[in-house]
């Protein structure tokens, strides 16, 4: 009995009427049937397969996306693939703007794998590079140039890295960057006293501001100098960075220039009244920043304009001289290769620094 | 030394070690960290050279490292806050979400560090925070500049910062004041109101902010302001409440152990509950008395000035750009100044009788601020038409009960307010309802009457004065106005009474002189406040000359006996006791008992001991009963609460179902009563209990076992007896 009565309900509860209600899912139907599936794969049936092979400027597109992928080794492919397709394809008419291809490039200084840093070195030291001296080189000097500040950017921030590997990769760029324009990499308040003033710290040369006496200068922390190799590689390049900075070449003019120099100069300094040669000489203003920091720029400070050699010997009077020298002396007395270098790098300290006190006097 | 060396050996491969050393031994990582600030310099500049697009992960962890380390070498990084400030402030539209979080962070880090000062930070964050876009950065902006203000309070009030900080705030209110697109000082009012509920701001300053705010001509700006003088102390008060949450934790504790220990049923629960309800209320009331606060509206330079601003501003001239909730707030505003500044303004009048019809909506909000706008220095000229069209609209034969109470109730606030802003013939009219059968009028007609009965019962019809107040009209007085009552302390008599009772005893036992300045010195002690026994003949009543000239003038048809009476009367005020009536007036003798004990107070400064004495005296005298009656005693001072004027809300009659509908509608969602075993066992499958099987039981199979227990014989039963109760005890 009791059961029937059970049973007699739960007969009742079929024919119950669900209750709705507002913004309850509807209660799903008792012949309800599931359709979702699970599956370990998904067999796709028809796959549209392109025919026509992706152009030269598309794979180029890809490649330069790729130096943001994470696995360092297919950053350096896509840097081999990128240097062999402009390698093999004339100069006149490159596949792709250099606009776009130097600053994507730059910022692979800082890469933390080193095969990905000297792949992207031997792309730049050959493609920069004429293959003989008829023919012009592959990427224009001049698109380099225009690009040198942003390039300077990133070798200060590989100077300054806290990994050893990179800082001591860092000045390799800086000697392609003197290599390939010159002067220019040195011009300006980046170019040269940020410069310096990451050398210094490279160097481990700044502790003359330190005051207290609490370090002496021959126990070295951490790496700054520490390595023999990679000092022996910074000196050659603070060598070759200081004579592009600090010395005029002088090479002797030729009869023809003299004569033009007369025809147009009827006037002692006409060289400082002609239109600039160098392009943005007025950058260390900052006219046209876009809202940048506008920085005070003192004369006397280590950032102030460093445009032509006079102010650049100026600086290197005020602020850096000292340590310098005094670095420079202590590799001096280590002798060797090292010693060798810092005497010759003490010699273009002089020659510079006198020139410079003759012109003032 | 050993240790600098060992450490030397270490290559720094990673910041965060390497900042754990730093924050070691400064001095000897000096040349690491040089190295990474002119890195932290070169990523800075790469990031101003393309602002967008930058990946922002390393520079990230810079600025962390950097910012922990600062203080280690100021003379280095002495432009980095700096630096930081002018990357947030130029470049916050654009900076990535991560990037502009951290800049955020490290500013309060080196704030929190002292290595600048608050003032700094502030002026970096506070610009941001009204130009950004970006609703997550405000919040966190906001928060931080709160929470740095909170801070720098935290110990002792800082002045000079939070003067300046007022100060910023003020001007930008003030900048935007004028135009009605500038929504800057939303920002202004909201952090003002954030730290005056914190009770971290409480002085006049801070108002003259909001007043600024609430005279803006953006809409938004305006009614954050009015709404900070609207609801800004109650908040206060709650805020206070549940901060001191923590000091009753001990006692808590107790009770939260015996609720642990004992059965836990839902009456438990709820008794629980209820103690520790009961335990807060009272921890509250120990701490009350400490706290002086002022509130926003009390500490208003220039109320009038300001009222009559907010009137003309926003009310007066039909300013479309605000919504009629945006008014109400204004009026209720105006209205609330008003009454507990006894203002005159006298447009807001006329301008209130416009809205007082039964269909406007939120009338209620209308009639409470009629109500507030109401006090003893209104003309009754001015009100007299509002009672009328209240008269009028709401209460007559055509209208439901519910309007006909709001109109009768509201008249009465007005009334009890200003008595003289009604006449007889209204009056008599409006006090016919108090045999409505709607309840909610019937009480509000009631109360009126219960009203004039003390104010005024000659206007009254006769048969509504009732006794008492027939019989106290002929000592009653007409009344005037612009007339002030004569306060009294209640209770003063008995004390006057208890010091004869004294004197009388203390002369009986050594029949010396008692020096009453003795007493009042035993009177003052344990209280910080001077002493001073009052000699009445040094001091000099100061009465206002103005309104005793007016009085004479235009009351000449009246006995000059009583307006005598009255312009004395109006010199002693109850809130300065030390006031002291000149005594070359002699007094009149007709009323010798009101005036004897007002002497009390006239002549001594009652001590917190007296106070306290009259205390006692009333409890014993029951005279708080008494006393309670008097509940129509003016309270302009106070807002006026929607529920007085809307009546007893009633249901409207409804029919079965609907009143099922109801009850159904509030157990949705209950859970069902029932035992917890039940439950449990509903949960878990389980076979028939014995118990359900012996409910289930076919009634046929248990006949015979019914039948046989009639039968059973005295021995048996008590064996069967006894063995249940045996099983009891053992249990189960």
């Amino acid at each position: 009995m009791g059961s029937s009565s059970k049973k007699k309900k739960e007969k009742q509860k079929d024919f119950a009427k669900p209750k709705l209600k507002v913004g309850k899912t509807k209660p799903k139907a008792d012949n309800h049937t599931s359709t979702s599936f699970r599956s370990k794969a998904i067999v796709v049936g028809h796959q549209s397969l392109n025919t026509a092979a992706p152009t030269l400027q598309t794979q180029l597109k890809h490649n330069l996306t790729l130096l943001n992928h994470h696995a360092y080794s297919t950053r350096r492919d896509s840097l081999a693939h990128i240097a062999s397709v402009l390698s093999s394809s004339p100069a006149s008419n490159p596949p792709i703007s250099y606009s776009i291809l130097l600053p994507a490039l730059a910022p692979l200084t800082l890469d933390s794998a080193a095969p990905v840093r000297t792949q992207l070195l031997t792309l730049l030291t050959s493609l920069t590079k004429p293959k003989d001296l008829r023919q012009d080189a592959i990427i224009p000097v001049d698109a380099v140039r225009m690009h040198t500040p942003r390039f300077l950017l990133y070798v200060h921030s590989a100077m300054t890295h806290i990994s050893a590997d990179i800082r001591g990769d860092s000045t390799n760029f800086l000697s392609w960057l003197l290599d390939v324009v010159g002067e220019d990499a040195v011009r300006g308040a980046k170019g040269w006293g940020k410069t310096l003033k990451c050398w210094m710290v490279l160097l481990g040369w700044e502790s003359g501001k330190s005051g207290p006496g609490i370090r002496t200068s021959s126990i070295e922390f951490s790496d700054p100098g520490k390595n023999k190799k990679a000092s022996l590689q910074h000196l050659i390049v603070l060598k070759k960075f200081l004579s592009v900075g600090m010395l005029e070449n002088e090479t002797p003019l030729s009869h023809y220039d003299i004569r033009m120099a007369d025809l147009l100069r009827p006037h002692q300094y006409t060289e400082s009244h002609l239109m600039p040669k160098t392009s943005n000489i007025y950058a260390h203003l900052s006219l046209f920043a876009t809202g940048g920091v506008m920085e005070n720029v003192n004369e006397e400070d280590a950032e102030g304009s460093a445009e032509d050699f006079d102010s650049r010997r100026r600086i290197v009077n005020n602020v850096f001289e000292g340590n310098i020298r005094a670095g420079l002396h202590t590799r001096l007395q280590e002798g060797g290769e090292i010693g060798r270098l810092a005497g010759g790098l003490l010699k273009v300290m002089d020659k510079a620094l006198k020139a410079d006190r003759l012109d003032t006097h | 030394m050993v240790k600098r060396k060992r450490t030397a050996l270490e290559k720094q491969t990673n910041l965060p070690s390497l900042q754990n050393q730093i924050r070691r031994d400064p001095p000897s990582y000096r040349d690491d960290f040089l190295i990474q600030y002119r890195h932290y310099e070169s990523q800075r500049d790469i990031f101003l050279s393309q602002p967008e697009g930058y990946d922002s992960d390393a520079f990230i962890e810079q600025l962390s490292f950097i910012t922990h380390v600062a203080d280690c070498y100021p003379e280095v990084t002495k432009k980095f806050p700096q630096d930081l400030a002018d990357l947030l402030l130029r470049h916050h539209n654009t900076l990535e979400t991560d990037l502009r979080e951290k800049l955020v962070q490290c500013l309060v880090q080196l704030r929190n560090k002292d290595v600048i000062p608050s003032t700094a930070l502030l002026q970096t964050l506070f610009p941001v925070l009204t130009t950004t876009h970006s609703k997550q950065l405000r919040t966190q902006l906001y928060q931080s500049i709160v929470s740095d203000i909170r801070n720098a309070n935290a110990k002792t009030k800082n002045h000079k910062l939070n003067k300046t900080v007022q100060g910023v705030l003020f001007n930008v209110v003030e900048a935007g004041k004028d135009s009605p697109d500038a929504v800057v000082g939303l920002w202004a009012v909201k952090v003002t109101r954030e730290l005056w509920r914190r009770n971290i701001w409480d002085d006049a300053r801070t108002v003259e902010i909001i007043k600024e705010a609430s005279l803006s001509a953006n809409a938004k700006v305006m009614s954050g302001g009015v709404r900070f003088f609207l609801g800004v102390d109650k908040e206060r008060e709650e805020m206070d409440e549940s901060s001191d949450e923590e000091d009753y934790n001990e006692s808590l504790g107790k009770l939260r152990h015996q609720a642990g220990i004992n059965k836990k049923t839902k009456k438990k629960q709820t008794q629980m509950d209820r103690a520790i309800e009961k335990l807060k209320r009272k921890e509250r009331n120990k701490h009350k008395t400490t706290v002086l606060n002022f509130s926003a509206l009390h500490l208003l330079h220039d109320p009038q000035g300001f009222a009559d601003n907010l009137y003309s501003m926003h009310l007066a001239k039909s300013n479309a750009k605000l919504s009629m909730e945006q008014k109400l707030l204004v009026l209720q505003l105006v209205s609330r100044l008003i009454g507990l500044h006894k203002l005159t303004v006298i447009g807001i009048y006329s301008y209130l009788l416009k809205y007082l019809t039964p269909r406007q909506r939120e009338v209620t909000r209308f009639l409470v601020a009629a109500a507030q706008a109401t006090h003893d220095q209104v003309p009754p000229d001015l009100l007299e038409p509002i009672i009328r069209k209240i008269a009028d609209e709401f209460v007559s034969e055509g209208v439901s009960g519910e309007v006909a109470t709001a109109g009768l109730n509201s008249i009465r606030e007005i009334c009890a307010r200003q008595p003289l802003a009604m006449n007889d013939s209204l009056l008599q009219d409006l006090t016919t309802y108090k045999g409505s059968k709607d309840k909610g009028v019937m009480m509000a007609a009631r109360s009126l009457i219960g009203l004039y009965r003390e104010v005024a019962p000659e206007m009254l019809k006769r048969k509504d004065r009732g006794k008492t107040a027939t019989m106290d009209m002929k000592s009653k007085e007409k009344l005037r106005f612009g007339e002030e009552a004569p306060g009294t302390i209640e209770g003063l008599d008995l004390l006057e009474k208890w010091y004869e009772e004294q004197k009388q005893k203390k002369i009986e036992e050594g029949g010396e002189n008692a020096d009453e300045e003795e007493d009042d010195d035993q009177g003052w002690e344990g209280w910080d406040v001077e002493s001073d026994s009052d000699d009445s003949g040094s001091w000099v009543g100061v009465s206002s000359d103005d309104e005793k000239d007016i009085e004479i003038s235009d009351s000449e048809d009246e006995k000059p006996s009583a307006k005598n009476k009255k312009s004395k009367a109006d010199d002693v005020d109850t809130s300065e006791k030390m006031d002291v009536d000149d005594d070359d007036k002699p007094k009149e003798s007709a009323q010798p008992e009101q005036d004897s004990f007002m002497n009390l107070a006239t002549t001594r400064i009652l001590t917190p001991a007296d106070l306290a004495n009259i205390a006692k005296m009333r409890a014993a005298a029951d005279l708080q009963k008494a006393s309670a009656k008097n509940t129509i005693a003016l309270k302009n001072e106070e807002a006026v609460d929607q529920s007085i004027i809307e009546g007893p809300k009633t249901r409207g009659k409804s029919d079965k179902e609907a009143r099922l509908a109801a009850v159904m509608e509030g157990r949705e969602g209950r859970e069902k009563y029932s035992s917890k075993r039940g439950k449990v066992l509903a949960e878990k499958p389980h076979s028939t209990t014995n118990k359900e099987k012996a409910r289930k039981k076919n009634f046929l199979m248990t006949l015979g076992q019914a039948k046989r227990k009639q039968k059973r014989s005295l021995m048996e039963h008590r064996r069967i007896l006894k063995a249940h109760v045996e099983k009891q005890k053992k249990g189960k």
